[in-house]
């Protein structure tokens, strides 16, 4: 019998030994901003070029100039965040490390359910030196299609039987038997109505997709006017501000777009200002800044303090001449 | 009469699968029989347990025994029988305890977990939320998710150091129960796993003592002792290299790496016969092992390297630990909860004493290896001049002559004499290993009546790093020995003599033991000071007694 075990061990050995050891390279753990409440100042990340980008999940994390991206052998390299997605919520950085270990986001086909995985990612920071990130197994439960009514992510997401999405786990891959990329762990996500975590990943398709993008310079750079492409996010209110959706409890209030020609744009409001107070009153997240907007008239000035590359700046946002026309 | 649907027809599955299916199956149902539910009596607390010996003994978590020194154990089936506290390890989560009842009892065989790799599979079996009523435990699969993991104590307790992280299902009621590989052995105690503001369920992430590090304390418990863990006596910072070695940071002077002569700036490069690369790592590796053991370090100063071997010293003062291990105040609502009086037949096995976990088990531990020692000799060894003929690597020869006023080393004409009591005017090298002879004699002839005290204290590595179990004596003077026991021939392995202040412990490795004159005689006797090899002689004649 006990031929028979060796044999599971060597199916099994098979199938996972070179899967956990390209993966466990091919990824890199973050630290930036946060720790505080449900905002974790660590996360995982997808080592995706030979001159070593890394491909996130876009949060809260990362507005910082201090993220730090740490390797498998425990090399520790500063990370430049150089395009955002924030409709998919995906980030593009770059550290200085080449290396011929990352994945591979050429060719993909259609992951069917059933498929087995290995996911890789830093939940929990149990790995927070050199030791290689945590391996979890599942297999594909399903595909979920956009359906604003269950969840905001307007790209198919795969569904997984294994609690992938922990703290931390963001940026994590999922790769199948071979050690090829089938998709990117996305942030903790629940359903508040059914308090249901879902446990999810992001296509690899749609990674490929913002990387193209990001090199051809199409998404939304930090600090520049707003991204070209329609959001779902709308204003506010008719002062032309965006917040970010709310989708963790107590989101920070970032701005996530300016309308071009408003009194916000004009102020010098910009995409990726985190709103910490409006007029006297201290903001803590989406929530309380919507509260706190909708309590100035329109056709008052509007004082906003926000945090900008780490520096508090005062905007004064003119007030709406009755009728809509500018003052 | 039930009607019954045509079936389709089954999908052919590949032969292996079913194979493993079935082997699966065949190693559960073998493993099965030895995870144990442990209920704490009192209180619905409670948790998993693993047999680990046919006569009954069985591991657990410390967190699961409450504190407390008897329980109620399940067997799978729902066989109920008693169990009585045998050791606990407070600071590594690890507890001993001993069923009491007719078995036969299902001991799960001790697998190696240093052969495990990441992604391998493995099992847990417990009692995840107490449900099963006939204690038969839940099973789990998953795979190694990670190893050497660190988890934060409470306060000091409770620290996983070199945890097994596996993504099985492990949740509260799993603690204590056992993680097996596909073979079935037990590779790790299930005791912790991540929480998060999800509640106190599994969410992916657990983590489990490993199966060689409760190999290291594993006498220590059987002994019935509190043990405690091991710290350095120094702190240590990562070095200045891109990766970042393990660099001495401040130093205790108390301590015995200080001692010895590490110093601060040093860089660790091997510790317990492994090489290091960071300072987790070494952590990790301190955190295997038990208070008192001596293990060599090799350490790097500038161009030099240099190797000493240091006696760890603990992480608690001894009353400081013990008092952590009391139970807990109760909480208002378990004021109820009066523990239900001790029934007689634990109280048979169970000796409380301030410091012990159960001074039962240390006096039937300490009479056990007298027994084996005094067995080795057919008959006592007498009381007279023993006389030794050793010959050296050098080729010189020795002649030791041992009474019990007095010992003496010849030469190359050359005569040095000990004389116990006596201080010697600057005791070197070769004082003490004399000394180290002289008791030698002395304790075999008398054993622990030669000595003020004499306790059994747990496992300890020799020189090669062999773990044997130990006696240590203490005489009226205060001279400290301890004495390393060979478990399966019984006969004395090692004995390390240590003097006071400023010299250094001396210990004679003894080897090729040959029968003669119906006595045990070793035939290779090996020295070494402070750890350092001094001397490698054989035996050429000898006279023991009568």
């Amino acid at each position: 019998m006990i031929g028979s075990s060796l044999t599971e061990l060597l199916l099994v050995a098979a199938i996972a030994a070179p899967a956990i050891e390209s993966g466990a390279v091919r990824v890199v753990k973050l630290y930036g901003a946060g720790g505080r409440g449900r905002i974790e100042a660590y996360a995982t990340g997808l080592l995706v070029s030979p001159n070593g980008h890394v491909v996130t999940v876009f949060s809260a994390m990362l507005s910082t100039d201090e993220i730090i991206a740490v390797s498998a052998d425990g090399s520790r390299h500063k990370a430049a965040l150089v395009a955002v997605d924030p409709v998919r919520e995906l980030a593009l950085l770059k550290t200085d490390r080449a290396s011929s270990e990352h994945f591979r986001l050429g060719a993909t086909r259609e992951t069917k359910p059933a498929r087995r995985v290995l996911v890789f990612s830093n939940a929990f920071n149990v790995a927070s030196g050199a030791e290689p990130v945590s391996v979890q197994q599942g297999v594909i439960a399903g595909r979920l299609d956009p359906d604003p009514a269950v969840h905001p992510f307007p790209f198919p997401v795969y569904l997984l039987d294994a609690t992938v999405n922990n703290p931390g786990s963001a940026g994590g891959a999922v790769v199948d038997a071979k050690g090829d990329l089938i998709g990117m762990v996305g942030k903790e996500f629940r359903d508040r109505g059914r308090n249901v975590w879902l446990q999810y990943a992001v296509p690899v398709d749609e990674l490929a997709d913002f990387i193209q993008r990001s090199l051809r310079g199409e998404t939304v750079e930090r600090g520049t006017a707003a991204a070209p492409t329609s959001h779902p996010f709308p204003p506010v209110d008719s002062r032309g501000l965006r917040l970010v959706a709310n989708i963790l409890d107590r989101t920070p209030a970032f701005v996530d777009g300016v309308d071009p020609g408003s009194p916000a744009d004009e102020a010098g409001l910009r995409p990726d200002d985190l709103v910490v107070h409006v007029g006297n009153r201290v903001v803590r997240s989406v929530t309380e800044a919507r509260e706190a907007l909708a309590q100035v008239p329109l056709d008052k000035p509007l004082r906003l303090v926000i945090l900008r590359n780490d520096r508090l700046v005062t905007i004064e946002v003119a007030g709406r001449q009755r009728g809509g026309e500018k003052p | 009469m039930v009607c019954v649907l045509a079936a389709p027809p089954e999908p052919a599955v590949d032969p292996r699968v079913l194979e493993v299916e079935a082997e699966r199956v065949a190693t559960i149902e073998r493993v099965a029989p030895g995870v144990i539910v442990v209920f704490v009596p009192g209180s619905s607390a409670g948790g998993s347990g693993v047999l680990i010996s046919p006569d009954g003994l069985a591991l657990t978590n410390f967190h699961v025994t409450g504190g407390r020194n008897w329980f109620f154990c399940g067997l799978p089936g729902g066989r109920m029988v008693h169990a009585v506290l045998v050791g606990v390890d407070p600071v590594g989560d690890l507890a001993l305890i001993k069923l009491i009842g007719p078995g036969p009892f299902a001991p799960v065989r001790l697998g190696d977990s240093d052969r495990l790799a990441v992604g391998e599979p493995v099992m847990a079996l417990g009692n995840p939320f107490m449900l099963a009523s006939d204690f038969e435990p839940t099973v789990s699969l998953g795979i190694i998710s990670g190893l050497h993991r660190y988890q934060y104590p409470s306060q000091t307790l409770l620290e996983y150091t070199d945890a097994i992280q596996t993504d099985a299902a492990i949740n509260p009621g799993n603690s204590g129960g056992a993680l097996v590989n596909l073979r079935g052995e037990l590779v790790g105690i299930n005791g912790r796993a991540s929480f998060d503001t999800r509640g106190r369920v599994n969410v992916g992430l657990a983590y489990a003592i490993s199966i060689n590090q409760a190999k290291n304390f594993l006498d220590h418990l059987a002994g019935g002792l509190i043990v405690d863990h091991a710290s350095l006596g120094a702190t240590l910072v990562r070095g200045e290299s891109a990766v970042g070695g393990a660099v001495v940071d401040e130093i205790a002077e108390t301590s015995d790496a200080y001692r010895l002569g590490l110093r601060s700036g040093d860089e660790i490069v091997a510790f317990a016969r492994r090489s290091i690369t960071s300072v987790n790592q070494f952590k990790g590796l301190l955190g295997t092992m038990p208070k008192g053991w001596r293990v060599p370090l090799a350490y790097r100063r500038g161009e030099t390297e240099e190797t000493i071997h240091l006696r760890l010293e603990g992480v608690h003062r001894p009353a400081e630990l013990v008092a952590l291990t009391k139970p807990k105040v109760a909480k208002p609502s378990a004021a109820k909860s009066v523990p239900p009086p001790v029934p007689d037949a634990v109280r048979a096995l169970l000796e409380p004493r301030d410091g012990y976990a159960n001074y039962y088990f240390q006096r039937q531990a300490r009479e056990r290896w007298l027994n084996e020692l005094r067995k080795t000799d057919r008959a006592s060894p007498g009381s007279g001049r023993w006389k030794l003929q050793l010959k050296g690597d050098d080729g010189v020869g020795v002649e030791i002559a041992l009474t019990d006023r007095a010992a003496s080393w010849n030469s190359g004409g050359a005569a040095f004499v000990f004389e116990p009591g006596t201080p010697s005017e600057r005791p070197d090298a070769r004082a003490a290993a004399l000394a180290a002879l002289w008791a030698w004699r002395w304790f075999l002839v008398r054993l622990h009546r030669g000595f003020e005290r004499c306790d059994y204290v747990g496992g300890f590595p020799d020189a090669d790093g062999v773990i044997h179990p130990a006696l240590e004596t203490v005489s009226e003077t205060g001279m400290r020995a301890m004495w390393l026991i060979d478990r399966d021939a019984g006969v004395l392995r090692s004995l390390e003599y240590e003097v006071p202040a400023d010299a250094h412990a001396c210990t004679w490795s003894l080897g090729d033991y040959r029968l003669s004159a119906g006595r045990h005689i070793p035939h290779l006797w090996e020295l070494a000071i402070a750890g350092k090899p001094a001397g490698r002689y054989t035996l050429t004649a000898a006279e023991i007694g009568p």
